[in-house]
């Protein structure tokens, strides 16, 4: 009997392939000829498999991706080592171009995507660091009008300038998505101030730039129509306005983790601060540095989270698990561990959390 | 009961409730476009791509599964990883023929457009692939390696650049 998988139309094999993880389709890649070139065409299989470059001493010659006859969708490449190594970084370049057509996620280096274009691209995800001028950032990345289509953007830049930010702003018209690392300047997202944005879910891990939520909260609200999710370091006073004024908002994390004295200052609370009712946050995250009056304003907040179903938090403590008992439409309690509870503190808790017949959830990450 | 005849591709003709036919879109869509309505007693639907031994088990396979709610699919579903180990114990035991009769079916499920046989019948192949090497496969399907060393040494490379999404 010949190869049975030759008899079956591809959209047959695709379903077969469908019911495999990525270890089985690399091995069902290597039974023939025939089946590397199906499960190399097939989008179920290249959906579940990534070009991952991790580190440059370790990684295989480029010349094996290069003469790939698979179409694959995704490339990582964001823990590229950043050495100017121009090789490598013409043969990165080259593996995008290679699969420019396929790519519906790319994780890069702003050095290696510039000249390509992705029509089918929906999530990028760009990595930059001071090694590089300006000159290197996003408006050389080649977003063109092809990438009307990205929905997904992630910048991880230590350097991002106002002209890229503007160049986001003009090209990204459908960004639904964006999540910012490590922006060393906040007043660079000046440009992002447009309502051409319709931004669902917004993170931003930068510990220092506690200053900046203030002077752009205007962003925010250009974009209170679209919000779903935000992640950033805020005061409790910012937190009662997303509760307010933000009707789509389901997930609210705040970072209060400071260790700076005068950053605290702005972190601090307000006592009998008038928390407003909300319907829409669904999930409440509170990861904070301890100072008096943190679980006293979370206290205040829980119950005004009308349809609270997921509550994480890094301090945790009696008093704040009293709080949750009557909350009927909580489900869940995610403590990541940070504190020395005493035997009695973590008695009473738990007695809390099962009086609220809540599932516990306790990370222990510290 | 309402019967309805399908010819295979050898001329056997089978009779068989309408209900169950009509768990093929394809049947379906041919009883619409042919314009036989319920009561066409001699008609007779003609299944060319189908031969007599496989149709007999489709129809098995229908009977046993035509009250069975119609699976609705979303994009979660698509999303959601699939499984393979949820095959029941009939399927099991109706799909335990020979590898040729197998495909056979697979072919018919895609034919006659019968999603739920369409599924069953390859997560079965695909049970028969997993946690294989290579050469296991090769040795299940009867596949010749037609890679040159070079070819499967590129291949091989290759798949150390891949990991799980």
């Amino acid at each position: 009997m010949e190869d049975p998988l030759k008899i079956l139309p591809e959209e047959v094999c695709e379903i077969i392939f469908s019911n495999l993880k990525k270890d089985d389709i690399m091995q069902a890649s290597l039974v023939s000829k025939h089946w590397y070139r199906i499960t190399g065409r097939s989008k179920e299989c290249m959906n579940k498999i990534a070009i991952y470059h991790a580190f440059l001493e370790d990684n295989p010659e480029t010349k094996y991706i290069l003469a790939s006859e698979r179409l694959y969708q995704h490339l990582d490449f964001r823990n590229y080592s950043c050495k100017r190594d121009t090789k490598l970084i013409r043969n990165l370049r080259s593996i995008v171009n290679k699969f420019a057509g396929s790519l519906i996620t790319l994780r890069s280096h702003v050095d290696i995507v510039r000249t390509s274009e992705l029509p089918k691209l929906k999530e990028l995800m760009i990595c930059c660091n001071y090694y590089y001028q300006h000159q290197y950032c996003i408006e050389k990345l080649g977003l063109t009008a092809k990438a009307k289509c990205v929905k997904k953007l992630k910048i991880d830049c230590t350097d991002l300038c106002k002209t890229s930010i503007k160049v986001l702003q003009q090209k990204i018209a459908n960004l639904h998505n964006l999540k910012v690392l490590n922006i060393s300047d906040p007043y660079l997202l000046d440009g992002l101030k447009s309502k051409k944005f319709k931004l669902e879910e917004f993170i931003l891990n930068y510990n220092e730039s506690l200053e900046w939520i203030p002077a752009y909260f205007e962003f925010f609200v250009t974009q209170r129509s679209y919000l779903k999710f935000i992640d950033l370091n805020m005061s409790f006073k910012q937190i009662a306005l997303f509760m307010e004024q933000f009707p789509k908002l389901e997930t609210l994390i705040v970072r209060n983790e400071a260790f700076d004295v005068d950053e605290m200052d702005q972190l601090m609370y307000i006592e009998n601060l008038a928390y407003p009712h909300n319907d829409s946050i669904t999930t409440f995250g509170y990861y904070g540095f301890i100072f008096n009056g943190e679980t006293d304003n979370i206290v205040a907040i829980l119950p005004k989270l009308r349809n609270l179903q997921k509550l994480k938090l890094n301090i945790i403590d009696p008093k704040l698990t009293e709080s949750i008992i009557s909350m009927t439409s909580l489900k869940t309690v995610e403590y990541c561990d940070r504190d020395d509870l005493s035997f009695e503190s973590v008695t009473r808790i738990e007695q809390n959390i099962k009086l609220a017949k809540c599932d516990f959830v306790h990370i222990r990450s510290f | 009961m309402q019967t309805i005849k399908l010819q295979s591709s050898d001329n056997e003709i089978f009779e068989c409730d309408l209900a169950v036919a009509k768990c093929s879109a394809t049947i379906r869509t041919m009883l619409e476009d042919l314009g036989i309505d319920e009561n066409s007693e001699d008609e007779v639907v003609p299944l060319p791509n189908v031969n007599s031994a496989i149709l007999r088990k489709v129809i098995q396979f229908c009977t046993y599964h035509k009250d069975d709610p119609v699976p609705s699919s979303t994009d979660d579903d698509e999303n959601k990883e699939k499984r393979t180990d949820d095959i029941t114990s009939w399927d099991a035991d109706f799909l335990k023929v020979d590898q040729g009769t197998l495909f056979e079916l697979i072919l018919a499920a895609n034919y006659l457009d019968i999603r739920s046989l369409l599924d069953v019948t390859c997560k079965t192949v695909a049970n028969m692939i997993k946690g294989k090497t290579p050469d296991e496969i090769r040795k299940t399907f009867n596949i010749k390696n037609d890679f040159t060393p070079a070819e499967e040494e590129q291949v091989r490379k290759e798949n150390t650049w891949c990991e799980e999404k």
